[in-house]
């Protein structure tokens, strides 16, 4: 026996193998300095580049200061400097500027936030959700913006607008110091571009192109001047011009050739906004994270507080309220039984603040009736059924058992708080009795004694009802909701469905019952939803509703510009849907929110929580920041 | 023995090829398959968008041809020998130094080497790391209980054992998440990730503030170790059980002080602490000297850094190396416990045999010592089942991971795989499959080989 | 060992199979085991007795009717009598295979029988019972012990949610309540079912296919042989879980499928043991005898040869089922598992999903799920320790 294996060898090799790791360890910590000095390069790269820019201009004005040329004009030659005496301070910063004239203001810091849902892709046009829209809200930038308090339009990078008599003609002057964050400055071909670019077939964004279609051209009259067209009068005529996003030409026009690469791109974004993607190609879902640092050369009079905005994906809800109360994401979205008690959770009531609140663009949810599936009429084309099944949905209940009175009834798809609201309708409350009444009028007995109704012809009154399978609170209404309908004899069966293939099904009509939400506006437009043009052509009737009357209704309310000629239009729509009740509409629910309390400047507007407000009103006092650079 | 390598290396090509044909039928065969159909539904476009899309991604991946096709041009791509094409599409040529192109993702849009090349280190770095903890625990464990079959040790430890690898490993990170990585209860380690965001940016190494603070932390450490060491050598294993035990007391005490107001109550008191003192004294009356030295050692590198950073004035940065290895404690102990459980079972039994075997007793008679019988000739022999078993720990090990990297969102090659599931996502999913197939043929050809070279009598020739 | 003990010498004296399960079942830890399981297999064929929302008997104005009974369905009905016959059958002590035939026959015939003629009524309102009973419109009402069904979300009562376990004045629950309202206790008893279904269903068929391709390997070599290891060795290599999640996440989830799946994935260890056990054991004269008889080909393979390497087999299945209610309950953690119905692994799931750690819906179907993954890892071990011919001397 040749060899021994004793202590000295163990040593040797334990010695050794330590020997490796801390050779492996090392050259992983090479590795990493050198990508952080590669980033930092870049950056200077950049900053080196504007220096010799900014040199440039300073030249420049040097040369014509010597020829006694005084420049007075603001307007040409300053990139990101504060507009001078002559130019007011645009509208769209006053609550921005207010917040950096407060005591504690600093900029810095980030705020990060959480995302529930994988995100596909944040291509503008091409990405369809709500949390790809919010993170372009803060790269790409408008003509016009809303303003909170007033909800009036200012101008954004229109300077000023003027509305022709007709109506028709909409001529916006933008701003002559407009910067897309890599340089370039920002001119009315842009503008044109972002509407060609929208028409073009080859581009997959058939839902922005439905609205778009109504204009019927968008002119350059010069450098900085743009002119609108449309085709008819249209309500919304002046939210659609001033709310597109400008995306840049330079940037997007060579895709035009390449539709396709486009369309199932990750991330191509680019724009003049407040922050900006430190890759504006390169962008992949993968990383579970979307990241934007402050653009540099933001044009606008105010810098924007934060250094960097985070979105995380946590898609798990525990998760997402254990990184909330670990203090990694600032703010978190409660649902009603969790907000009660986290509201009992002392230390997180100290370390946070927190809001309950109906927003505006709340939207409401519904149970869709669908009255014609695969060419055969079904049971709910009857009015009465319908009725009934609104008797039979006791919404007060689900908004006071399953929400926690976190929320309202929904009686129509109008903003309860707008004018457009007939505030003389109630709402059809639970009631029994009601509902089997009209279940028998329109046939319904139970011949069989088995418990469940049928109608003339026999057929058992059974149906399934689809919906979304993430959502728990949904789940919890479909099972409440069951056991409801049981009770008057009706069987219905839920359906939990993956989010695309409920989109499928919504495509091809193939459903009996379906629950949803719709998002409101301050003014809704129930064009696409319940007009009888829109059952075929991709549109959004996918219930087959149709009413000659309302029909007739809408069409006129949409080319109606006066607001008082038009708000009693709509009331009068809004009738004709409590009677018909297409929807069984179910309720708005409140958004309960918990912020970080280092966030100061927090409000509710009427647009809501100012905590997507571009330009950001939100900052951190310089002795509470968490993050540096 | 080189002819039996390269002999085994060439089978693998149709255990390979076998894989990913099961794999590719399932996807085909499913409602739906693999279609241009399945990517582009769901978006809500126009039919004549849709069909672009559909014509486009038909083209890109060639998801227009019947099934069989699909899969022939998939290996094609992934075999370094094959046909090759030029930009239209046409055959072009026959090459052997093609290279392989795994292909691109379709829901992330990037190649699918990239995506891999990754994920696979953090999935490896969990492996590698939980490997030598298994394999350290399980002789250790093993080893003792063989030798003192039928008593106290073997039957507690056998019992232990047995239960902790009947538990799921996702009950246990359940619990563990729950329990010591939530604001719940105590938040001792992170919930999730490998890392903060912040220490992304931050230095490699640890930084102290003060020199005083490292002096303070090696003196603290060092006589706490020392300390600790001396007692457990201790000769009377009651005076051992009752000072060890106080400090068990104290420790428990502590912990159920560091929970939260609400959950705080004389019951877990009295529960955490009595646990905690009778744990301790368990250990310090062991007989198994190793174990009993190697715990109260562990216990003093614990106090000793926890009065050191108490008694710390400076600041001190965490650095990325401590903050990655304080992400990836709870994961390690959901990975390990299955793997040394199993394991130390093996041991016993495969020493159990060898201590029953004639040679054994020749060299006992022989004069030979007792230590060296069981190390040098026991364990020698008993380490064959145990390479045997290492072959198929690797493939379980990824198994493991994929729920563990669930659990605790490590974006690692298990989690990749779950979503590529999910997302059905075709070139991931195959890729994945031949990779970790790939994997596992690997490491059985590495356990027959480590077989060959421990046991003499073994030869492929 | 004697390999002599064929199944036809079983009448002399005790045979070797039934001294080992004597041996087996004497130790601890199996009685351990089998009493845990004896108790989940009672537990889930009296399920609709022991945790129903439905009233045992009922009273209402001198007319006396079981609503229980009423609404049985045809599932239930079937396990019920299959229950019954095996009782039978155990004191009848009739030979094995007989048993698993007569059991086999009972079972379907019951099967038809319940799914043409048992039609329980398809809508049910659970609350009618408790506000009848508040008004008082029944004379006496009979309960089950636990007065709920699975699907029983008390609705009569609102706000209901997350309960802890007794927190609740009005109504007790023993085991807390789960996210929608319905008792913990009651979805835990019939999710038993799930569980013990799969993990027999699923190994049965893994031991299925393993046996006979397993034998046809180790009983012709070569040219079958080298085939069969290449199949082997591709089912083993393939990450279980992973193909697991494949199956499910491609098909639709529904119980048989799991079922299947997960027994096609745990054939080859099986087939390994057979193989190992066929090939050593046609050398012996007693097969080589039944071969020159001219028995016919399965003859030898199933009843000579199998009986005799049964032994480690039987390990396997064990710790296969095991393994099989693991997968299952990984399965429905994952989110991939059966939408509706209860099973233990989708209420360890919601533990995680609601956003406070809900330590009951942790602790009990977890504790389920290991107590009996651990009783049938003890029964396997014991069995290993009586086989094992090494281990029986004593050092």
């Amino acid at each position: 026996m040749g060899r021994h294996f004793s202590v000295k060898d163990f040593s040797l090799f334990s010695f050794l193998v330590v020997l490796m790791i801390i050779m492996l360890l090392s050259m992983y910590m090479v590795d990493r300095q050198w990508s952080k000095m590669a980033q930092m390069e870049r950056l200077m790269d950049e900053q080196a580049k504007d220096l010799r820019q900014m040199q440039g201009m300073v030249r420049n004005i040097e040369k014509d200061l010597r020829k006694g040329q005084v420049v007075v004009a603001p307007a040409s030659q300053n990139t990101g400097i504060n507009a001078s005496a002559d130019t007011p301070l645009p509208d769209a910063f006053r609550r921005a500027i207010s917040a950096t004239r407060q005591d504690d203001y600093q900029e810095g810091d980030w705020y990060v936030q959480s995302i529930a849902t994988g995100l596909k892709t944040i291509t503008p046009l091409i990405s369809q959700d709500v949390y790809s829209s919010n993170i372009q809200s803060y790269i790409l930038e408008s003509l016009l913006t809303r303003d909170p308090d007033t909800l009036e339009w200012v101008g954004l990078i229109a300077k000023d607008w003027q509305i022709h008599e007709d109506g028709l003609t909409f001529t916006f002057n933008l701003r002559e110091n407009v910067v897309f964050s890599d340089g370039t400055p920002l001119k009315a071909e842009d503008v044109v571009f972002s509407y060609q670019f929208i028409m073009d077939e080859r581009i997959a964004a058939p839902r922005s192109r439905a609205y778009i279609e109504k204009i019927e051209s968008v002119t350059a009259l010069d450098k900085f001047t743009v002119e609108f067209k449309y085709k008819e009068p249209y309500f919304n005529a002046l939210s659609l011009a001033g709310g597109m996003s400008i995306l840049a030409k330079h940037f997007y026009e060579p895709y035009l050739e390449k539709a396709e690469e486009f369309n199932q791109s990750k991330g191509l974004l680019l724009g003049s906004g407040p922050y900006r993607l430190a890759d504006p190609k390169g962008w992949t879902p993968d990383q579970g994270l979307v990241e934007v640092d402050r653009n540099p050369r933001y044009w606008g009079t105010v810098q924007p507080s934060f250094d960097r905005l985070l979105w995380k994906v946590i898609e798990n809800d525990s998760a997402r309220l254990t990184t909330f109360r670990n203090g990694e994401i600032d703010v978190y979205s409660a649902r009603p039984r969790e907000y009660q008690n986290l509201l009992k959770d002392d230390d997180l009531i100290n370390r946070t603040q927190h809001f309950e609140y109906m927003s505006p663009s709340a939207g409401y949810s519904y149970i869709g009736w669908n009255q014609n599936k695969s060419g055969e009429i079904t049971r709910f084309a009857d009015r009465r059924v319908r009725q009934a099944m609104t008797y039979l949905t006791d919404r007060q209940r689900i908004i006071d058992e399953i929400m926690l009175g976190y929320g309202e009834i929904a009686i129509s798809p109008f903003n309860p708080r707008s004018n457009q609201h007939d505030s003389s309708l109630k709402p059809r409350d639970f009631d029994l009795k009601k509902a089997q009444q009209l279940l028998a009028e329109a046939g319904y007995q139970d011949t069989n004694g088995d418990g469940i109704i049928e109608d003339q012809t026999g057929t058992p009154f059974e149906f399934e009802l689809t919906y979304f399978q993430g959502n728990e609170d949904t789940k919890r209404i479909i099972l409440f909701l069951k056991d409801l309908y049981a009770s008057a004899g009706i069987l219905m069966k839920p359906k939990p469905t993956e989010w695309s293939v409920m989109l499928d099904l919504l495509g091809k009509r193939d459903f009996d019952a379906i629950s949803l939400g719709w998002s409101s506006g301050i003014e809704t437009d129930i064009y696409q939803m319940f007009h009888g043009e829109q059952i075929d052509n991709n549109g959004d009737n996918f219930i087959h509703y149709k009413n000659p009357e309302l029909d007739e209704l809408i069409d006129q309310a949409r080319v109606t510009v006066d607001e008082k000629k038009r708000m009693p239009l709509w009331q009068q729509a809004e009738n004709i849907m409590f009677q018909d009740q297409p929807y069984t509409f179910l309720m708005r629910r409140k958004t309960m929110a918990f912020i970080d309390n280092r966030m100061k400047n927090v409000a509710i507007t009427k647009l809501g929580l100012n905590s997507s407000s571009v330009p950001i009103e939100w900052y951190v006092p310089q002795t509470q920041q968490k993050y540096f650079h | 023995m080189y002819t039996y390598i390269v002999r085994r290396l060439l089978l693998m090509i149709p255990t390979l090829l076998g894989i990913t044909l099961v794999v590719f039928i399932v996807m085909a065969s499913a409602p739906g398959g693999i279609s241009a159909q399945s990517l582009v539904e769901g978006q809500n476009l126009e039919p004549q968008a849709k069909k672009a899309l559909e014509d486009y991604y038909n083209k890109l991946y060639g998801l227009d041809s019947p099934a069989p096709i699909q899969y022939l041009r998939w290996l094609n791509n992934v075999s370094p020998v094959g046909f090759t094409f030029d930009e239209a599409g046409n055959l072009d040529g026959f090459s052997l130094f093609k290279g392989s192109d795994l292909g691109k993702s379709f829901r992330y849009g990037r190649p699918v080497t990239d995506l891999i090349a990754e994920r696979v280190p953090i999935t490896a770095l969990l492996n590698i790391i939980s490997i030598p903890i298994i394999y350290i625990i399980a002789v250790a464990i093993g080893v003792r209980a063989a030798t003192q079959r039928g008593q106290s040790f073997d039957v507690g430890s056998s019992a232990m054992m047995l239960g902790l690898w009947s538990i799921p490993t996702m009950l246990t990170g359940v619990l563990l998440i729950g329990f010591f990585a939530s604001d719940q209860y105590w938040h001792w380690f992170p919930t999730s990730g490998l890392n903060d965001r912040v220490a992304l940016d931050m230095v490699f190494l640890p930084h102290w503030g003060s020199l005083s603070d490292i002096l303070i932390l090696i003196f603290s450490v060092l006589f706490a170790t020392a300390f600790f060491i001396w007692m457990s050598r201790w000769s009377k294993p009651y005076t051992r059980a009752a000072c060890f035990a106080v400090i068990g007391l104290l420790a428990g005490f502590f912990m159920a002080d560091a929970l939260p107001e609400k959950e705080q109550g004389l019951i877990t008191y009295l529960m955490i602490t009595s646990l905690a003192a009778a744990l301790f004294g368990a250990v310090a009356y062991a007989q198994y000297s190793v174990l009993r030295v190697f715990f109260m050692g562990l216990v003093g590198l614990g106090i000793g850094f926890i009065v050191a950073f108490y008694f710390q004035e400076g600041p001190f940065v965490r650095g990325f190396l401590l903050d990655r290895a304080w992400h990836l404690v709870l994961p390690i102990i959901c990975l390990t416990y299955g793997g040394f459980a199993f394991l130390s079972k093996l041991t016993r039994t495969a020493m159990l045999e060898n201590l029953l075997s004639d040679y054994a007793r020749t060299a006992k008679a022989k004069g030979v010592s007792d230590n060296d019988v069981l190390w040098r000739h026991v364990f020698r022999n008993s380490l064959l089942p145990l390479i045997t078993v290492s072959a198929s720990l690797l493939p379980s090990l990824l198994g493991g991971s994929v729920i563990v990297e669930s659990i605790f969102s490590i974006d690692g090659m298990g989690k990749l795989a779950v979503e590529a599931v999910k997302g059905r996502d075709r070139e991931l999913v195959l890729s994945i499959t031949l990779i970790s197939g790939l994997l596992t043929l690997l490491s059985y050809l590495i356990a027959d080989l480590c077989y060959a070279i421990a046991d003499p009598r073994v030869s492929y020739e | 060992m004697s390999s002599a003990d064929t199944p036809t010498a079983r009448s002399a004296g005790a045979s070797y199979g039934k001294k080992i399960m004597h041996d087996v079942f004497s130790r601890f830890g199996a009685k351990l085991g089998l009493t845990w399981i004896a108790v989940i297999a009672f537990v889930a064929v009296f399920a609709p007795f022991l945790a129903n929302s439905h009233p045992l008997l009922l009273s209402i104005n001198g007319e006396v009717s079981s609503p229980a009974l009423s609404f049985l369905t045809s599932g239930d009905v079937t396990v019920l009598g299959v229950f019954i016959c095996a009782v039978a059958l155990y004191f009848l002590r009739l030979s094995f295979t007989k048993n698993i035939v007569v059991l086999a026959v009972v079972g379907g015939g019951i099967a038809l029988l319940s799914i043409i003629f048992v039609n329980p009524p398809q809508l049910t309102v659970y609350e009618q019972y408790r506000v009848n009973e508040s008004a008082a419109n029944y004379d006496w009402v009979i309960r089950a012990p636990i007065p709920y069904s699975p699907k029983d979300y008390i609705r009569e009562q609102g706000d209901t949610g997350l309960e802890a376990p007794l927190s609740n004045e009005h109504r007790s629950h023993l085991m807390g309540t789960e996210e929608n309202g319905a008792d913990v206790l009651s979805r835990m008893i019939h999710a038993s079912r799930i569980a013990l279904a799969i993990g027999f269903i699923a190994t049965g068929i893994a031991l299925f296919i393993g046996v006979i391709l397993g034998g046809l390997m180790g009983y012709f070599s070569g040219v079958v042989d080298m085939i069969g290891m290449r199949l082997v060795e591709i089912f083993e290599a393939v990450p279980t879980l992973f193909l697991l999640l494949i199956f499910v996440a491609f098909f639709e989830r529904s119980l048989y499928v799991m079922m299947i799946i997960i027994g096609v994935t745990g054939w080859p260890g099986y087939a390994r043991y057979v193989r190992a056990e066929f090939l050593r054991l046609r050398q012996q004269e007693f097969v080589q005898a039944a071969i020159v008889c001219g028995l016919p080909l399965r003859s030898v393979l199933f009843r000579h040869m199998l009986p005799n390497g049964m032994a480690p087999i039987l390990v396997a299945a064990s710790f296969g089922v095991a393994s099989a209610i693991l997968a299952e309950a990984t399965l429905s953690f994952l989110g991939l598992g059966l939408v509706d119905n209860p099973s233990w692994g989708q209420m360890l799931n919601q533990s995680v999903q609601s956003s406070t750690f809900n330590w009951w819906m942790a602790a009990f179907p977890g504790g389920a799920i290991f107590l009996t993954v651990f009783a049938y890892n003890l029964i396997g071990e014991s069995m290993r320790d009586a086989i094992d011919p090494h281990l029986k001397r004593k050092s």
